[in-house]
């Protein structure tokens, strides 16, 4: 009797203990809805999913790779690159819209191409090579606009903000499908499955007679293909290009992963968590802008909150352990 | 009274959980002798050794060194004592040289500052020699072989004035030889007046080495015997409860057939030099020989795990190309690791992930995996296999080291199978789950897949296999045959020539 009620007892804190991600949400919410009267409408959340669907798209993409336990750090700078290459297409090179998209995300694919070529088939680690790319490509940017912001009137890009469905503009929804495919592949589909296992212990996997190679080149792919998606978005939304956008963006999506619960070794991570990680990262900002506290506080405490999530994380996996 | 005994452990009490993992167990341990102690998995031999070590504080009872009560609350306080365990994976920096290693805790000096290099160096060279060994104390203790890296733990034992030394399962990863020189090592230290704790699964060691056996079982010190009062057929119901019945189980007579895998001249550098061999259906072919005599290296070039050229692989007569495992197994080879944390199972996957991973078209529909589907077969595996386990959706970490194995098997057998590689199959798993595996072999074999057993235990070939291949030093040394498969024969095959060494 007294062991199935302290059994039920330990069922509940380890699921609190799993799903501390939800938890941290939760609080969050609670805390902002208290601390501001502006949080709760309907005005300010729009506002918040408009702001953080950009770098959501690069958080999905670094779920995978963090998930087979390397990193990615180019996806900020590959941003800059494709939004500037969009921008410059269409007013320097008076390219049609539809040609500045392509290339601009094709671009940005063969840039992760490039990164999944060293990393997978020349075995080098990834985060050097990312490093190196962040470089090249964030210099790139730099080149193809000659260092100056460039502004778009465009139809077809500032229609990716204003013609709004359902009061959300089509880049919201561009990330809304985007989390949908990679939650029903992560969790119904074997790629999903493969990918964590990849993450979990490679060397089993290929035992196993999968091509892990392929499994693995394949994310940079994708994540390449969505930064470019994620640069032109931004074109959009902003009306303008410029070098220096998506600088720190890598950190971010790292940050929004990372307390979605993934661990940086491999192995393990969620769809629905890490949105809520997004979500975290993306209500610090939001919340301080409506205390009209310094964007050099907002750093600082963005640091705290990763640290305590991973501390209550890394607590976690030791109480596991025993 | 007291006097007499180095280490008193009385009544015992230790819980984790609901589970109670050590029940009221008293034990007793004597300088100058080797004591071991036997069970299956789970039965409660680690955890004692925990208490012992300090890792872990038990729930009640008493434990008692050299006559003095000891409350110690970590490993440091019984390192103080004189207690110091060798785990069966070493607590080694591999990076790091073997002196230090050795000297890790006190590198510095007399002077307690700087670290005299000369003299740490000269000093290791002399521990080491003082045990009968010759290591190079500036060699990176990474670039020695298993069986020295376990020379280098027990001389940093006896660098730390041990006088009770653990050894937990320390010839899982020896060759006979380098076991026998354990072995030596391990009764010279008994002459100096050492207490022993010796901790093992293969019964002909335990008795050829013990002055006196523990037998624990679930939790349990159920008997003890004397050296010769047990032999191993003994031990082995004592420590299963029941009889375990035949330990090598005899296979039905199953008719040979044609041949189905045959591998032609297998090179990788001094490793593996000109191997071939061939196996045919319901046939089941040991691989034999010395630990590092190449017989993990080739059967991985066979299997396309390694790079290394390869004259031929021929299935059913047809030559194929297999330079990955994927394309082996496109042919229907699959392998199973001998290491497996390393390469064989994913821990934290649950067991279904595990079981489904090689072949998941099989619980497929359209694009999406069937997940009920999945359960179903999975759950229908777990049963054939024997895998205790609460939940097939438990991490496979959750699992004991047999049950794990039997995972490994059943991942390696869910694709399509013509022919099996089981690579040290039977590593650090208890006897009760040896003789399981062993059953499925032989089931294996009977429904005529080719089975290739690769194994360093020389009563497991014996014991199993139809033909034997003998490896040593890189090279085919010989093939035995039915009445010709004798522990001497393979003995002498293997250890032709070969004097020991790295």
């Amino acid at each position: 009797m007294s062991e199935k009620t302290t059994g039920r007892k330990q069922a509940a804190i380890q699921w609190l203990k799993d799903n501390n991600t939800y938890l941290i949400l939760l609080v969050m919410i609670i805390v902002s809805a208290v601390i501001s009267n502006n949080f709760l409408t309907a005005k300010n959340l729009g506002n918040l999913v408009k702001q953080n669907s950009i770098k959501g798209m690069l958080a999905m993409g670094m779920l995978l790779i963090i998930m087979t336990g390397d990193i990615d750090l180019s996806v900020g700078s590959l941003t800059g690159a494709s939004n500037v290459l969009a921008a410059v297409a269409l007013t320097d090179w008076s390219m049609g819209a539809g040609t500045a998209i392509f290339l601009a995300i094709g671009v940005s694919a063969a840039m992760g191409i490039v990164n999944g070529f060293f990393i997978v088939y020349r075995k080098l680690p990834a985060f050097i090579v990312t490093l190196a790319m962040m470089t090249i490509a964030r210099g790139f940017a730099y080149l193809w606009s000659g260092g100056r912001p460039i502004s778009v009137s465009d139809p077809v890009l500032t229609g990716i903000k204003q013609s709004e469905f359902l009061g959300l503009p089509p880049y919201v929804w561009f990330f809304v499908i985007i989390f949908a495919i990679m939650f029903a592949a992560l969790r119904y589909v074997p790629y999903g499955r493969i990918i964590k296992a990849i993450g979990s212990n490679e060397q089993a996997v290929r035992l196993a007679g999968i091509r892990v190679n392929r499994y693995r080149f394949s994310i940079y792919v994708i994540t390449g293909l969505l930064c470019g998606l994620a640069g032109v978005c931004s074109v959009g939304r902003i009306g303008s290009a410029s070098p220096l956008l998506g600088e720190g963006y890598e950190m971010d999506a790292i940050s929004m992963v990372v307390i979605g619960g993934a661990s940086l070794s491999g192995g393990k991570g969620d769809t629905l968590k890490t949105l809520a990680g997004i979500f975290i990262i993306g209500m610090i900002g939001n919340i301080m802008n409506l205390m009209n506290v310094s964007a050099y506080w907002q750093h600082v405490i963005q640091g705290v909150i990763i640290l305590a999530a991973i501390i209550l994380q890394v607590q976690t996996g030791k109480k596991q352990d025993r | 009274m007291s006097g007499k005994y180095s280490v008193e452990m009385n009544g015992i009490n230790k819980s984790f959980g609901g589970v109670h993992a050590l029940k009221n167990v008293s034990v007793r341990f004597c300088p100058g002798e080797i004591h071991s102690l036997v069970g299956e998995n789970g039965a409660g031999k680690s955890t004692l050794i925990k208490i012992l070590s300090g890792m872990y504080v038990k729930d009640s009872g008493e434990l008692r060194i050299h006559g003095e009560t000891v409350h110690a609350k970590s490993v440091f306080e019984m390192k103080q004592k004189g207690v110091d365990v060798i785990y069966q994976e070493f607590a080694l920096a591999p990076d790091c040289t073997v002196a230090e290693n050795i000297y890790m805790s006190h590198l510095a000096g007399a002077d307690r500052h700087f670290i005299n290099w000369k003299q740490l160096n000269r000093q290791t060279k002399e521990l080491i020699e003082s045990i009968g060994f010759d290591i190079d104390p500036r060699e990176a203790v990474g670039d020695l072989s298993v069986a020295y890296q376990q020379i280098v733990e027990i001389a940093k034992a006896l660098s730390a004035d041990v006088d009770i030394l653990v050894l937990d399962e320390p010839t899982a990863v020896l060759s006979p030889y380098e076991t026998e020189k354990l072995f030596k090592i391990l009764k010279e230290l008994r002459e100096k007046g050492m207490t022993i704790i010796y901790i093992s699964h293969r019964m002909e060691d335990v008795l050829e080495l013990s002055d006196r056996i523990t037998v624990l079982r679930d939790g349990e010190n159920v008997a003890e015997y004397r050296r010769g009062e047990a032999d191993v057929s003994q031990l082995v119901t004592m420590m299963m409860g029941r009889d375990p019945g035949a330990f090598y189980p005899k296979r039905e007579h199953v008719e040979i057939g044609e041949e189905v895998f045959r591998a032609e001249g297998l090179n990788r550098g001094f490793k593996v030099q000109d191997v071939s061999f061939f196996v045919r259906s319901g046939e089941v072919l040991g691989i034999a020989g010395l630990l590092g005599g190449g017989k993990t290296e080739s059967v991985r070039i066979a299997y396309g795990a390694d790079p290394g050229r390869c004259g031929g692989i021929y299935i059913e007569g047809k030559p194929c190309k297999i330079n990955s495992p994927y394309a082996a197994q496109k042919q229907g080879i699959n392998y199973l690791s001998e290491s497996r944390k390393d390469d064989g199972v994913l821990l934290d996957l649950s067991i279904i992930e595990n079981i489904t991973l090689s072949n998941m078209r099989a619980v497929q529909k359209g694009i999406f995996i069937d997940r009920k589907k999945e359960l179903r077969t999975v759950k229908g595996l777990a049963e054939k296999f024997t895998v205790k386990c609460r939940d097939v959706r438990d991490p496979v970490a959750s699992l004991s080291g047999g049950n794990q194995q039997k995972v490994s098997i059943a991942k390696s057998l869910f694709a399509p199978t013509k022919v099996l590689i089981l690579d040290e199959p039977t590593r650090g798993i208890d006897v009760g789950a040896k003789v399981e595996v062993y059953h499925i072999i032989n089931e294996l074999a009977a429904q005529g897949m080719a089975v290739i057993l690769v194994s360093s235990e020389i009563e497991e070939i014996t014991g199993m296999c139809d033909r034997v291949v003998v490896m040593g030093a890189g090279t085919v040394r010989g093939e035995l045959k039915g009445s010709e498969i004798t522990k001497q024969r393979i003995l002498e095959l293997s250890a032709a020539e070969a004097g020991g060494g790295h």
